[in-house]
C-alpha cells in the first residue's frame, strides 16, 4: 500500500497530464508571474539573500498547488471493487493526503537548510514558515478531496482565504511584507504571529473536516 | 432449483433524476442472465448496484446468499467485473497492473492471467494506454477469469469485440458456467448473442423490471405471427399484444396458448430475444 502511494504521487506528473494542465492559461501564466515578473517587481532579486529567500517560499508552494489538480484526491474505481476492506480504503486516502501535506513540506524545509547555514535566516522563522506552509498544504488539498455530498460545506470556501493568509503570513515572516511598506521585521513577525494564531485553529477544524470527507470518500456514489 | 446467485427483494435506488424502481428477481447459478434494455433504462446502474459501487435505498440484494456492506470483501473477492470505463493504472503495462491489483484477490494466479493474455492474443508487456477499447476490454475479462470469481458482471463488452473474438467469447462464456457454480450476468444490445447462450432474460425499461424469466419459458409463452392483417384480427383480441402493419400485412406477437389455432396462411415462429424486446417496448410506448 505504501509503495502504491509513494508511486501515484511521484508518477503523476505523465506527459500528458501535464500538457493539459499547461494549457490552461491561469495555471501556466501564474506559475511564471510567481517565478518571474513578481519578484522582479517587489525587487526580490536584487541580493542573492532575498533571491534565495524568495524562491525557497515559492517553489514549493507550486509544487503543493500543482499536485492536486493533476490528480484528483480520490480512489480510482478499481479500487473500489477490489476485495478491499474500508479500513484499506481509509488508509490509502490518509496516506496519500499526508505525503501531499508532507512531501512539499519537506521540500521546503530541504530549501531553507542552505539559507540558515548562510545566517540568512533564523530557526524561530524557519519553523513559523513552516507552520505556515503546512496550513497552505493542507487547505490547497481540500477541494480535490471534497466529495460529491459535501460540495456546499462552508469549510471548502474557508479554505480559500486561508491559502492566501497562509501566504499573506509567510511573507511577513520573512520580511516581504508589500502591503505595508517600511514596517520592521519585529513588527513582520508580529503581524505574522496573529495570522498563525487565527490560522492555526482553523486549519484544525479543516483537518476535522478532511477527515469526514474521507470517511465519505470511502463509498463510491460519494466520491 | 439451484440455491440462487441474485436474489433481490423490492430494491429501489435513487440516482437523481433517475431510480432503479422496486427490482425484484431471482434467478439461481449456474447459467448466464442476459440484461437487456434501452439505452438510459438502469442496466449499467443494476450492475453498478450487484458490484457494491451503489449501496440501495430499499430493499434487499443478495448475491451467493451474502449482502454488502457485511459481507463486502468476500463479495468483491467472488465477483469479476467487465465495464466499459478504462479501470486500471494507465502507466502502468497489462501484467503489471494484473499482478497489482490480482494481489487483493484470494484466487488469483498470474500464471492464468498471462495464459489468457496468450488466448486473447494481448501483448502483457504493453502499457495499458496504448489498448484500444476491445483490447481492453479483453484484458478486464482476462484479469477477471484469473481470479477466477463465482460471478461474472459483463457490461456490452461484445460490441467492441471483432466478430472472430466474439465467437471465442461466448465460447468462454460457456466454458466459464459449464460446472453449474458460476453465473454470469451480460448487459448487451447485441441481442443475438443472447439467443445463442442466455439462459434467463432480465429486461429493464426506465428502471423497472419489464421482463424476467427464463428464455425458454418466454418463447414458449409467446408467438410471433406474420401475415395477412385481417387474419391476425382474427386472433382472439386478449391475446394479442401488439401488433405492427408491414408493407404488404401485418406483424404480430401473441401470447401463445395450445388452445389457439392459427390460419395456416399465417407464418407462426417462436420470437427471438430481439423480437421480445421490440414488441414489448413498443406495447408500453403505445400504452
Amino acid at each position: 500500500m505504501t509503495a502504491k502511494i509513494i508511486c501515484d504521487y511521484f508518477f503523476t506528473f505523465s506527459r500528458e497530464k501535464l500538457r493539459i494542465y499547461l494549457k490552461q492559461f491561469n495555471n501556466w501564466w501564474g506559475s511564471l508571474y510567481l517565478l518571474t515578473i513578481f519578484p522582479v517587481l517587489m525587487r526580490l532579486l536584487e541580493t542573492p539573500e532575498t533571491a534565495a529567500r524568495y524562491y525557497a517560499v515559492v517553489i514549493p508552494l507550486i509544487w503543493a498547488v500543482t499536485v492536486p489538480q493533476l490528480m484528483p484526491f480520490k480512489l480510482t474505481k478499481i479500487q473500489y471493487l477490489c476485495p478491499l476492506t474500508e479500513r484499506e480504503r481509509k488508509t490509502y486516502l490518509t496516506g496519500m493526503y499526508c505525503l501531499r501535506i508532507a512531501f512539499p513540506t519537506l521540500l521546503h524545509a530541504a530549501f531553507r537548510l542552505p539559507l540558515i547555514a548562510a545566517g540568512w535566516t533564523n530557526l524561530t522563522e524557519t519553523c513559523f514558515e513552516l507552520l505556515f506552509f503546512i496550513c497552505f498544504s493542507i487547505c490547497v488539498n481540500v477541494n480535490p478531496a471534497t466529495p460529491k455530498m459535501s460540495e456546499k460545506h462552508p469549510l471548502r470556501y474557508i479554505s480559500v482565504w486561508l491559502i492566501l493568509s497562509s501566504i499573506y503570513g509567510a511573507f511577513c515572516i520573512v520580511g516581504y511584507l508589500f502591503v505595508i511598506t517600511g514596517c520592521s521585521r519585529s513588527t513582520s513577525l508580529l503581524i505574522g504571529s496573529l495570522f498563525l494564531a487565527i490560522q492555526l485553529p482553523l486549519t484544525i477544524r479543516m483537518l476535522f473536516y478532511l477527515k469526514h470527507a474521507i470517511t465519505l470518500s470511502l463509498r463510491y456514489e460519494n466520491s | 432449483m439451484a440455491a440462487p446467485v441474485l436474489n433481490l427483494s423490492g430494491v429501489t435506488k435513487y440516482l437523481g433524476n433517475f431510480a432503479l424502481k422496486d427490482l425484484s428477481f431471482s434467478f439461481p447459478a449456474g447459467y448466464i442472465i442476459g440484461l437487456i434494455g434501452t439505452n438510459g433504462s438502469g442496466k449499467t446502474s443494476l450492475l453498478h448496484l450487484l458490484s457494491g459501487l451503489y449501496r440501495q435505498d430499499q430493499g434487499i440484494v443478495q448475491i451467493n446468499g451474502k449482502s454488502y456492506p457485511q459481507d463486502e470483501k468476500i463479495l468483491h473477492d467472488e465477483l469479476g467485473f467487465v465495464f466499459q470505463e478504462q479501470l486500471f493504472d494507465r502507466r502502468q503495462t497489462l501484467s503489471e497492473n494484473a499482478a497489482f491489483y490480482g494481489k487483493y484477490y484470494s484466487s488469483y494466479s498470474q500464471s492464468d492471467f498471462h495464459s489468457f493474455c496468450r488466448d486473447f492474443e494481448l501483448q502483457t508487456d504493453n502499457r495499458y494506454r496504448t489498448l484500444s477499447k476491445g483490447e481492453e476490454l479483453k484484458f478486464q475479462f482476462a484479469f477477471a477469469l484469473a481470479h477466477h470469481p463465482k460471478l461474472l458482471l459483463l457490461d456490452e463488452p461484445t460490441a467492441n469485440f471483432d466478430p472472430q473474438f466474439r465467437s471465442r467469447f461466448l465460447k468462454c462464456l460457456k466454458d466459464f458456467i459449464s460446472d453449474g457454480r458460476h453465473s454470469i450476468v451480460l448487459a448487451t444490445h447485441l441481442t443475438a448473442d443472447l439467443d445463442r447462450i442466455a439462459d434467463y432474460l432480465l429486461y429493464l425499461e426506465n428502471g423497472r423490471i419489464l421482463l424476467a424469466s427464463d428464455i425458454e419459458s418466454m418463447r414458449e409463452q409467446y408467438r410471433i405471427v406474420t401475415g395477412e392483417s385481417y387474419k391476425i384480427r382474427l386472433l382472439p383480441a386478449e391475446l394479442v399484444i401488439h401488433t405492427e402493419p408491414g408493407e404488404f400485412g401485418a406483424r404480430a406477437i401473441v401470447r401463445h396458448r395450445h388452445w389457439v389455432k392459427y390460419d395456416r396462411e399465417l407464418a407462426v415462429t417462436s420470437p427471438t430475444v430481439e423480437d421480445l424486446m421490440y414488441f414489448l417496448t413498443k406495447r408500453r410506448h403505445k400504452k
